[in-house]
């Protein structure tokens, strides 16, 4: 006798009967509405650089009486990379990770010091730092020993005045850290029962009403709040994020007379999900302010929401692929 | 209009195998659910293009793929953990059958690229060569992985399950 393979996985693919697609025009809809995303950040980017080149001509050729010589610009140093590209873009980087993967999700920056945060869970057992650093975006460091956070998975990191705030996932759901220099990194509580499962914080930002992170708790949309980032309660009444339907908060941002928190709901089992956001003047009362938005998949992706460049004087801009092998850090120099 | 009319009708046709093959590969119906919708809108935005591959699906399948990957990456640690805290049973519906339960487990057991390339040959019907390119690994891996693949499934299944897996059964004799 033989074991029918192909009967046994037809009984387990018999289970997406109870998932439902989206139709085709949400599919598109959602795939033409990123295209014009990233048209527009294109186009903004093009305006930019054209200012920032005329504003340096005019100050090149201004008042002194007509044009001096330009000093040759600098030659980027050789920074080892194995693949430097010669034609003046940015370079690319591998963090160096021993056996283990490493799947980058955020950097930030503080005084001159980068940190990546990410995913370095092995599929079968353990894994490694979730954390690297560097001064110079080249060579980058695992956290002190005894000093990483207790965990394989930070989704998202910011700087602060007094340093690093990340958040992530550990064995009993959403978690958060703090670190003074990246190197070191204390656990910050979070206020949410141990439940583990997809339960996690996936995201962090900075306002002018405190720290807020938001994620997944029992199955539902969640939102914290943090004065200083040492401790993480509850940001309000959470069951105005319950909605008899699956929901996400997608971000946290600052609007004029407080934050807006755009998300996205769906009927249980269903891709057809529509935006939604909710509000507040305060951080701590919020309400549903929009529930019948455009349909769409989900959240915007990362290289919309995420943090996914820092920049300094001296390194230039850093930047993590969220789409790539994982582990590459690319550098624009400041000069390039 | 045309692109979009082709595009949909590669859609309504194609999607509800790449769901139940994906669905297969992960054991996550809702995570299947997601990455395919995620490929499939990937698809649409570059559909000039993959409309002119000679397998368009197969495209979508590879890239549902990779996303769930990512996926298992990010849920791992968490969900193994809960595993070994006995929690995993309360996450499942209770109105699946035992046997549904036992498969379900037992290809949890496999790793994701055993589950991967068992499905596309026993499900999906490729060849070890058609893997080979789809997967982008060599035909022997293909091989290696299909046998182990089996054999670790059969044997996650236990006795009660008759076991026939003891030579590398791997022939490309499967067409699509």
């Amino acid at each position: 006798m033989s074991v029918d393979f192909n009967a046994l996985l037809r009984e387990v693919a018999d289970r997406s009967e109870r998932v439902s697609l989206a139709d085709p025009e949400t599919v598109r809809r959602t795939g033409d509405g990123r295209v014009r995303r990233r048209q527009l950040r294109v186009v903004i980017g093009l305006v930019l650089v054209i200012a920032l080149g005329v504003a340096v001509g005019r100050s090149l050729l201004g008042s002194q009486g007509g044009p001096r010589p330009v000093e040759p610009i600098p030659t980027p140093t050789a920074t080892g990379s194995p693949t430097a590209e010669a034609n003046g873009g940015p370079a690319v980087h591998p963090i160096e990770t021993g056996p283990h993967r490493f799947s980058a999700h955020a950097i930030a920056v503080r005084n001159g010091r980068f940190v990546v945060v990410g995913d370095s869970s092995q599929l079968e057992e353990g894994g490694g730092p979730p954390v690297y650093w560097s001064d110079d975006a080249v060579q980058w460091q695992e956290p002190a020993r005894d000093g990483a956070p207790d965990s394989h998975n930070l989704t998202d990191v910011i700087s602060t005045d007094s340093g690093f705030l990340a958040v992530g996932v550990d064995a009993g759901g959403p978690a958060a850290w703090r670190s003074v220099d990246g190197q070191t990194w204390v656990r910050s509580p979070v206020d949410a029962p141990a439940r583990g499962g997809t339960d996690a914080l996936w995201g962090i930002t900075s306002t002018r009403l405190g720290y807020f992170a938001w994620g997944f708790d029992g199955g539902h949309a969640g939102l914290w709040r943090s004065s200083d980032g040492t401790s993480w309660a509850r940001a309000g009444d959470q069951r105005v994020f319950d909605l008899p339907r699956s929901e996400t908060i997608c971000a946290i941002r600052e609007v004029d007379g407080g934050l807006t928190a755009p998300g996205v709901v769906a009927p249980r089992g269903s891709r057809d999900g529509r935006r939604v956001a909710w509000s507040s003047t305060d951080g701590s009362e919020w309400v549903l302010t929009r529930d019948d938005g455009e349909s769409t998949i989900w959240c915007d992706p990362p290289a919309v929401l995420g943090h996914l460049e820092a920049s300094n004087r001296d390194v230039g801009l850093v930047g993590i692929d969220p789409y790539g092998e994982g582990n590459d850090v690319s550098v624009t120099a400041p000069d390039s | 209009m045309a692109d979009r009319a082709s595009f949909d009708e590669f859609y309504l046709g194609t999607r509800e195998g790449v769901l139940r093959q994906l669905t297969a590969m992960t054991t996550d119906p809702d995570l299947a659910g997601d990455v395919v919708q995620e490929a499939y809108t990937r698809a649409w935005q570059r559909w000039a293009r993959v409309s002119g591959l000679d397998d368009p699906a197969a495209w979508v399948r590879t890239v549902a793929w990779r996303i769930a990957v990512s996926h298992f990456r990010r849920a791992s640690v968490a969900r193994r953990r809960l595993v070994r805290l006995g929690h995993d049973a309360e996450t499942r519906p209770q109105h699946e059958s035992d046997t549904r339960l036992d498969i379900e487990a037992a290809l949890r057991r496999l790793t994701p690229e055993h589950r991967r390339v068992l499905v596309l040959h026993e499900m999906v019907g490729l060849t070890v060569l058609q893997i080979a390119e789809e997967i982008g690994v060599a035909e022997g891996t293909v091989k290696s992985r299909l046998f182990r693949a089996r054999a670790h499934l059969v044997a996650a299944l236990g006795p009660d399950y008759p076991a026939a897996v003891d030579e590398p059964p791997v022939s490309g004799e499967v067409g699509r």
